[in-house]
C-alpha cells in the first residue's frame, strides 16, 4: 500500500517529458519606491510568470520592508538609482528543472525588483530561527544574566532509631 | 565554539535568511571565521559559506563592515 502511494508520488513529480521537478526558492528584493499598497500586486506579478513556467508555490514570506546591508543601484531610465533599503521577500515552489532559469530572465527585466536569487533547496522548512530561538536567547551576550536564586537549604530531620532496631536490620541484610 | 554548531541544534539545511545564526560566525569585519575558530564539520563549513555569500548578494549581510 505505502508503495502504491510511493509510486503515485514519483508519478506526479515527474513531468510530461520525463523531466523531474524539483523545489527551488526565489528570493527577491523589492525597490522602496513601490507604496506598500502596492506590494500585494507586485508579488501576483511575480506569481504570474512563476505560473508562465508551470511553477507551483509551496510556501512564501511576503515582502518586509529591511534596511540592506549595503548600498545596491538599479538602472533606471539611463541612471543608476542607489538603494539602502528595499522590501525582501521570497517564494519556494515546485517546478520543472530548467524553468527556473526562465523565470529568473524574466525577474531581470523587471523595473521593481532590485535583486533576485533563485536556489534549489527542500519542500519542509528550513528557517531555523524559529526553532532554536529561546536557546539562542540565552547564549546571545545581549541577553540580560540569569540571576542566581539562593539556595535554601532544607535541614533533614533526623529519625531517632534505637539500638534493637538497627541491630535487627543489619541482621536482615547479613542473611541477605 | 568546540562542538558543531549545526548538529548540536538539529540543523539540517543551513538557510542564508537565518542571518542571526549567521552571524554568530563571522568576525568584526564581516568575514566568515575559520573552520578552526568556527569548529564546524567540514561539510556544515561549506554550507555556511554558500550561505553567508546567498546573505551578501541579498543585502542581508555585509561584504565588508567597519
Amino acid at each position: 500500500m505505502a508503495e502504491e502511494i510511493e509510486k503515485t508520488g514519483e508519478e506526479m513529480d515527474e513531468d510530461i517529458d520525463g523531466a523531474e521537478s524539483r523545489v527551488y526558492e526565489l528570493s527577491y528584493l523589492i525597490v522602496p519606491t513601490v507604496k506598500v499598497d502596492d506590494l500585494e500586486s507586485e508579488v501576483a506579478k511575480i506569481k504570474a510568470v512563476l505560473a508562465e513556467v508551470h511553477g507551483t508555490v509551496i510556501s512564501e514570506d511576503a515582502p518586509k520592508d529591511i534596511e540592506l546591508s549595503y548600498e545596491m543601484r538599479k538602472g533606471q531610465g539611463g541612471k543608476y538609482e542607489k538603494f539602502n533599503r528595499a522590501y525582501f521577500g521570497w517564494i519556494k515552489f515546485e517546478a520543472i528543472g530548467g524553468s527556473a532559469v526562465a523565470l529568473g530572465v524574466e525577474l531581470k527585466k523587471s523595473d521593481t525588483i532590485l535583486r533576485s536569487l533563485i536556489i534549489k533547496t527542500v519542500r519542509e522548512s528550513t528557517l531555523a530561527t524559529m526553532r532554536i530561538a529561546p536557546q539562542l536567547d540565552s547564549t546571545t551576550p545581549t541577553a540580560a544574566p540569569v540571576k542566581k536564586m539562593p539556595v535554601k537549604r532544607v535541614e533533614g530531620k533526623s529519625v531517632p532509631v534505637s539500638e534493637a532496631e538497627l541491630d535487627k536490620s543489619i541482621k536482615e541484610l547479613v542473611v541477605e | 565554539m568546540s562542538t558543531d554548531y549545526f548538529s548540536t541544534h538539529g540543523i539540517k539545511f543551513i538557510d542564508y535568511k537565518d542571518i542571526e545564526i549567521l552571524k554568530r560566525f563571522l568576525n568584526p569585519h564581516g568575514r566568515i571565521l575559520a573552520r578552526k575558530r568556527t569548529g564546524l564539520s567540514s561539510g556544515h563549513q561549506i554550507d555556511l559559506e554558500q550561505a553567508v555569500k546567498r546573505a551578501r548578494f541579498m543585502g542581508l549581510l555585509p561584504f565588508v563592515s567597519r
